[in-house]
């Protein structure tokens, strides 16, 4: 009783603090993260036992054990997160599931090559110990090392339709780490994987909405969660120069935009968050012309582009490897070229005003949404952000974050005038 | 005396139903022109009827000082004419090849997507998609040349694998099935390697599209049906002898071999000249010749070309319909075409009682 009494006490004495937490950009999606901030601490622990003295409703991430009871030992498995020493950790991935992972984690196998990018980030690259088709397509080009180097000798285990789950159960790796919402699903590959006690998570590192979030808890996975924070604030430091600068457009300021896929007249549409372009645009202060659409991709008709009117086109391109192989313009050029040549588009004020942009999938694809924002908002607002170059942003990713060399050729025509 | 007036008679009837099928034939060309009209109107830009007449009497008759805006004349000569006029063209031109393929292989399944063409255009396209420049310019035109190439490679070694064990329709189709599957397996392959951004271009593209179809590629097209079809006509008797049996056609002087040889390179080349920039429109050779031959019969001196006006008919609804239905979401008229299609094949199967193979 007494000692319930000093709890409390004590508690009461933290909820100011606790309470104050709860206001972060995201939610790390990790069991232990009780008051639903974006990282575990001591503050967890205080609600957690705030939960426990029924001061607080119950969350759904206080269940640190991830055993639908909330007590003490929650409280320890929350200390233990805190000093790294935790013997399983239950992460929320982005199919929305639960998953209980053996920890440490130091064999990983990755069946799509976004989560390769963003673990080189975290600097444990060297844990992944199998790879899908696709992350082994960009290991080399034409004889020498391209995006992942360090992975050329690592086995690959099938493409991410259709992995090669003999292989990866020989591999033995803690976790697999895979597309969120991609057929197969996460949970049609978990069970196949279960009797072999290997643990399968979805994270997709390229939904704008959620990439912080994603991070965190790749960060909370590795034990790299500090490192996790550096990278998550470097973003923020590129992406808070733009929303500064977009929070005060006024609405007659904002530019329309249409933006085209690889294929002529096919864009995405905005009604659901589809493939994070949309959100790119707004993010960017553009107002996306198919925000009224729902399909992720469709065919658009010509007149109605006409009679919608955008300001500014961005035209999207994959050539170069994403533009990391390109050495000059002319690919881009000619790309351009053809939407600018097209009788119809004369009736475009974007093509009037020569406001036309290719964009390299290297940044707008992928693990790389998160740079379109800050390259489209320098095409669109070029007086407003005259301080910004963007390209300073990409190198420092690719130098920093990613121990490439900075090359290659990304948009065009730029800079906007 | 008797035997003269059965002769009268029998000529009187025959007449009659010549003279029905002739009506028939104005009648579909009217219907065309009606089609044209409407799907030259509709679209998502407001454009009234006046403007359109405006847009379009400006640049045909300029004399008459008719005047419109440049808005409403590039919509209408960039964007809604040559998706129209592209949609007449290859809705005839597939419709003649699968009407011909029918007549020449004496089998109702048989269109030129049987012996393998589409599977092998589509193989061009990916190849082209995949590993060509990049998907303008110099890409776009690698991928239209690469699936007339493959559409006609494909057709050659049906014929040339036909050829060693005698041309025959089941042979031809033996081997078309065969290289059909090869293909497409081929194709699945590279589809299966393929990224994210190609394997959708690849998608798109089989799906087919009337959209971007611009005066040099109607030009193109018009100028290769217009060039098979009178020969294609010029075998109508042939075809009609050969309905009647191998062995009847043959007796009847037909040399059965060389009508099918080259009736059938004919509706190839029309067939790859086609789909090589619409991308896949299948269904249209399948059901166009059918449904031409529930209402006027198998004659092919009618059927050729009622067939072509039909098939333009169809292909130019459904594309109308995929543009206007779910604006500004246009759903490819490939999609399209068996929607609108397979409900009219069905009711003229259900309601029509003549039986035209056996």
């Amino acid at each position: 009783m007494r000692m319930n009494t000093i709890l409390a006490g004590i508690a009461m004495g933290l909820l100011l603090l606790a309470s104050s937490a709860a206001a972060s950009d995201y939610t790390l999606g990790v069991f232990g993260n009780a008051n639903e901030d974006d990282t575990i601490n001591m503050q967890d622990v205080t609600y957690t036992e705030l939960i426990i003295l029924e001061y607080r409703d119950r969350t759904e991430l206080a269940d640190g054990k991830y055993d639908d009871k909330i007590n003490m030992q929650d409280v320890t498995q929350i200390e233990l997160i805190i000093l790294g020493r935790e013997k399983e950790l239950t992460v929320l991935d982005s199919a929305d599931r639960a998953v209980t992972i053996p920890k440490p984690v130091e064999r990983i196998v990755v069946l799509w090559k976004n989560a390769p990018e963003e673990i080189r980030a975290m600097g444990v690259i060297d844990r992944i110990i199998g790879i899908d088709t696709d992350t082994a397509g960009e290991t080399g080009y034409m004889g020498g090392p391209l995006f992942f180097p360090e992975l050329m000798d690592v086995p690959v285990v099938g493409s991410c339709d259709d992995p090669n789950y003999e292989m990866i159960i020989d591999l033995d790796p803690d976790v697999v780490i895979m597309l969120a919402s991609y057929p197969p699903l996460p949970d049609e590959v978990q069970e196949i994987l279960a009797p072999a006690s290997i643990k399968v998570v979805g994270l997709d590192f390229y939904r704008v909405d959620v990439f912080y979030e994603e991070l965190a808890t790749l960060g909370y996975i590795l034990d790299t969660e500090e490192r996790a924070e550096e990278y998550i604030n470097f973003f923020q430091s590129w992406t808070d120069r733009i929303d500064y600068v977009v929070e005060d457009l006024e609405p007659e300021e904002k530019k329309t935009v249409y933006f085209e896929q690889v294929a002529k007249y096919h864009s995405y549409g905005g009604a659901y968050y589809g493939c994070g372009v949309p959100g790119a645009v707004r993010a960017a202060g553009g107002i996306y012309i198919y925000d009224d659409v729902s399909e992720y991709g469709f065919e658009v008709d010509p007149e109605d582009l006409i009679d919608r009117n955008p300001d500014v086109i961005f035209k999207l391109a994959n050539v170069g490897n994403g533009g990391y192989t390109l050495t000059d313009t002319s690919e881009l050029k000619e790309v351009r070229d053809e939407i600018i040549n097209r009788p119809e588009m004369s009736l475009i004020t974007a093509v009037k005003n020569d406001d036309v942009y290719v964009i390299n999938m290297g940044i707008s694809g992928g693990a790389r949404k998160l740079f379109a924002p800050v390259f489209m908002a320098k095409c669109l607002y070029p007086k407003k952000f005259e301080d910004l170059e963007p390209h300073d942003y990409l190198k420092e990713y690719l130098e920093e974050w990613q121990n490439l060399p900075y090359q290659g050729v990304y948009v065009h025509s730029y800079p906007p005038e | 005396m008797t035997t003269n007036s059965e002769a009268t008679e029998i000529a009187e009837a025959y007449s009659k139903f010549t003279f029905k099928k002739v009506l028939f034939i104005i009648t579909s060309l009217v219907g065309l022109g009606a089609m044209v009209l409407l799907a030259t109107s509709m679209g998502a830009s407001d454009l009234s009827v006046y403007d359109v007449f405006n847009a379009i009497i400006a640049r045909t008759l300029p004399f008459l000082g008719i005047e419109s805006n440049l808005h409403d004349e590039i919509i209408i000569w960039n964007l809604r004419f040559p998706r129209v006029v592209m949609g007449v063209v290859a809705g005839a031109g597939l419709a003649v090849s699968g009407a011909v393929m029918q007549g020449v292989m004496r089998n109702p399944l048989v269109s030129p997507f049987t012996i393998g063409i589409s599977s092998a255009a589509a193989f061009g396209a990916s190849i082209a998609i995949m590993f060509g420049i990049g998907f303008v310019g110099s890409g776009t035109y690698l991928i239209i040349i690469n699936a007339f190439v493959f559409a006609l490679l494909c057709a050659f070694l049906v014929y040339g694998i036909a050829k060693i064990r005698g041309v025959t329709p089941e042979t031809l189709i033996l081997a078309g099935i065969a290289l059909m599957y090869l293909f497409g397996a081929l194709t699945a392959t590279l589809q299966f390697i393929a990224t994210e951004q190609q394997l959708m271009a690849v998608i798109h593209w089989t799906f087919g599209t009337l959209t971007g179809s611009t005066w040099n590629e109607i030009l193109i097209v018009t100028v290769l049906f217009l060039s098979c079809f009178p020969f294609l006509m010029l075998y109508a008797w042939d075809l009609n002898a050969m309905a009647s049996g191998e062995e009847v056609a043959k007796s009847l002087g037909v040399n059965t071999s060389r009508v099918r040889t080259v009736s059938l390179t004919l509706a190839t080349l029309i067939t790859a000249g086609i789909i090589c920039f619409t991308g896949i429109i299948g269904f249209v050779c399948l059901v166009a010749p059918h449904i031409t031959r529930f209402v006027i019969g198998g004659d092919h001196r009618f059927l050729i070309p009622c067939s072509c006006i039909f098939g333009a008919i169809l292909l130019l609804a459904a594309d109308t319909a995929g543009r206007i239905m779910f604006s500004p979401v246009i759903i490819p008229v490939g999609i399209v075409i068996s929607y609108i299609g397979v409900p009219l094949f069905l009711y003229l199967l259900m309601k029509i009682r003549r039986v035209y193979w056996v």
